[in-house]
């Protein structure tokens, strides 16, 4: 992606821009299926190995955008919107990691994992919309 | 009454093992990302897939021979050199997604790793294609692809807005969209090429070999061609529109198979997403032991040795060879650890660039009187057989650029 960016002529701000805004729409996406996953969990209509494959896969993706992050080469404005972006992929890792240990020790029945949920949730809107607010400058 | 069970059974066979892990993904990431804007690209590539199945099982019912042969024979070496080449990569290619999509849809089931999964998925399918008998092989799979009809049912019970959603058929991507029109483009591509893809042809004329087929039997096939695919057409269509009633909303993209499975759970629970686990089994060991096949098929056909399951493995050993050897080559790709979601969008992609070297020459067999006799293409089949030829070489040179440009869609 971002050699095609290079090539079609834009700066190394725009494709720094670029990769920032599509990581913080896929690890948005990826939050956003993590509370899709645990509100199904807490109506009970999901099943237990669906829901560990969502979460592991949801670790993995939120792991390789975080990377993906890191490897950013930012300057002023940019750079801090790749730190707030990166800030709120690591909570958003946290609370996953939080949950799968919940649920490995038996204690994500019903609706106790509710705030989990609502935390990424409002992670993910943040994160699409961050993801937008980039795309568009 | 036999006769009737006997369409029925083949209908049936046709809805479940049209869908393949290719038509499961795409559709679901197309409905996650651009709503059902799409849903004309699955209308055509269904149309076209009927057109060249039904052409080809007509080959084979017409001259007793498969279409390799024909082809080699008809149109020289150098020619059926390159509809093989193209055809055996895409066929490994597409191979490699399914065994993925098979340990994907396993580890829906069990919480195991797919890695696991793969070597185990890659012999089960080479334990069947060696002792199950073809006929038995082909319903089963396919019967048990029907669970898929999960997804339409689903989308009645998610009680969608039946206006909006029919109004997006008609809509083209805003120009507010957050997706580009080259990336609409190049999942329009993509559907197509899920649509299209080649194995289901090569499979579908060495069956109506290994099935004995005589002209007689062509207006069973015609059937379930005609019945069967659109009905399997409507599936896709139900598994674009249940991303698009659930997904879309939220702004979940799609790019793993369990997502593909939320908006079932969100519809009808446990009991539904356990059915539509299932059904992805089904559909991928089904198009797994299709793709295994057609890859001994085309090469076999190809070179002249003995081939098809009606021989003894011992009387076919270099076709069987030639599958074991796709199956090894299949694992050891996914081994690499390449994400068999990105396989599988790459393979579509790539049918549709092979799509012209494949459905060609069955084109210009089909036109020979030599071959066909009687049952040679009329005008009408002519005239479809050529729009789509057209659609099938844009969409095959508009691919690479596209995926340049998109960055794979991403």
């Amino acid at each position: 992606m971002l050699a095609v960016l290079m090539l079609s002529g834009c700066s190394a701000d725009d494709a720094a821009r670029s990769q920032l805004s599509q990581t913080a729409k896929e690890t948005g996406s990826a939050s956003r299926s993590a509370a899709l996953a645990l509100g199904q969990h807490e109506k009970d209509r999901i099943t237990e190995p669906v829901l560990d494959t969502a979460l592991s896969d949801i670790s993995e993706k939120l792991g390789q955008g975080a990377a993906s992050l890191t490897s950013v080469t930012a300057l002023g404005g940019i750079a801090r919107q790749r730190d707030s972006i990166l800030t709120a992929v690591r909570r958003a890792q946290d609370i996953l990691l939080s949950v799968q240990a919940d649920l490995s020790e038996g204690r994500g029945e019903g609706r106790s994992l509710d705030p989990e949920r609502l935390r990424l949730e409002s992670i993910a809107r943040e994160l699409l919309s961050t993801s937008e607010k980039v795309s568009r400058e | 009454m036999k006769g009737i069970l006997a369409v029925a059974l083949g209908v049936l066979t046709a809805i479940g093992g049209f869908l393949d892990i290719g038509d499961l993904v795409v559709n679901s990431v197309v409905g996650s990302r651009f709503g059902l804007t799409l849903v004309w690209v699955v209308v055509v590539g269904v149309i076209g897939i009927c057109v060249f199945a039904q052409m080809s099982g007509r080959v084979a019912a017409a001259s007793g021979r498969a279409t390799f042969e024909i082809i080699r024979e008809r149109l020289g070496a150098r020619m059926a050199l390159a509809n093989l080449g193209a055809s055996f990569l895409i066929n490994l290619l597409t191979l490699t997604a399914e065994i993925g999509g098979i340990a994907l849809a396993l580890q829906l089931a069990t919480s195991i790793e797919p890695t696991l999964w793969m070597p185990v998925a890659a012999f089960a399918v080479w334990l069947v294609i060696w002792r199950v008998k073809f006929s038995i092989m082909e319903n089963v799979t396919g019967l048990l692809g029907l669970t898929l009809v999960m997804f339409a049912v689903a989308v009645f019970l998610l009680h969608p807005n039946w206006l909006d959603l029919g109004a997006q058929i008609l809509q083209q991507p805003s120009p507010h969209s957050a997706e580009s029109p080259a990336t609409y483009w190049y999942y329009a591509v993509a559907l197509f090429g899920a649509a299209m893809t080649p194995y289901e042809v090569f499979f579908f004329s060495s069956g109506a070999i290994e099935e004995k087929w005589k002209p007689k039997d062509l207006a069973q096939s015609r059937l379930n061609v005609l019945v069967g695919f659109p009905l399997g057409g409507v599936l896709s269509i139900a598994i674009a529109a249940c991303a698009t009633i659930v997904l879309l909303p939220k702004g979940i993209a799609v790019d793993s198979l369990y997502e593909t499975a939320l908006p079932i759970a969100q519809a009808a629970g446990k009991i539904g997403l356990i059915v539509v686990i299932l059904g992805f089994v089904a559909a991928t060991f089904g198009a797994a032991l299709e793709v295994t096949l057609s890859s001994g098929y085309t090469l076999a056909q190809f070179f002249g040795w003995p081939w098809g399951k009606y021989r003894k493995p011992a009387q076919a050993a270099r076709f069987h060879l030639v599958m074991i050897v796709s199956l090894i080559v299949g694992v050891g790709i996914l081994m690499t650890g390449v994400d068999p979601v990105e396989v599988t969008e790459v393979s579509v992609v790539f049918s549709s660039i092979a799509l012209p070297l494949t459905y060609l020459p069955i084109l210009i067999v089909a036109n020979d009187p030599r071959y066909m006799g009687k049952l040679v293409n009329g005008r009408v089949t002519n005239f479809f057989g050529l729009v789509f030829l057209a659609i099938i070489l844009v969409a095959s040179i508009a691919a690479i650029p596209l995926m340049i440009i998109t960055g794979a869609g991403s």
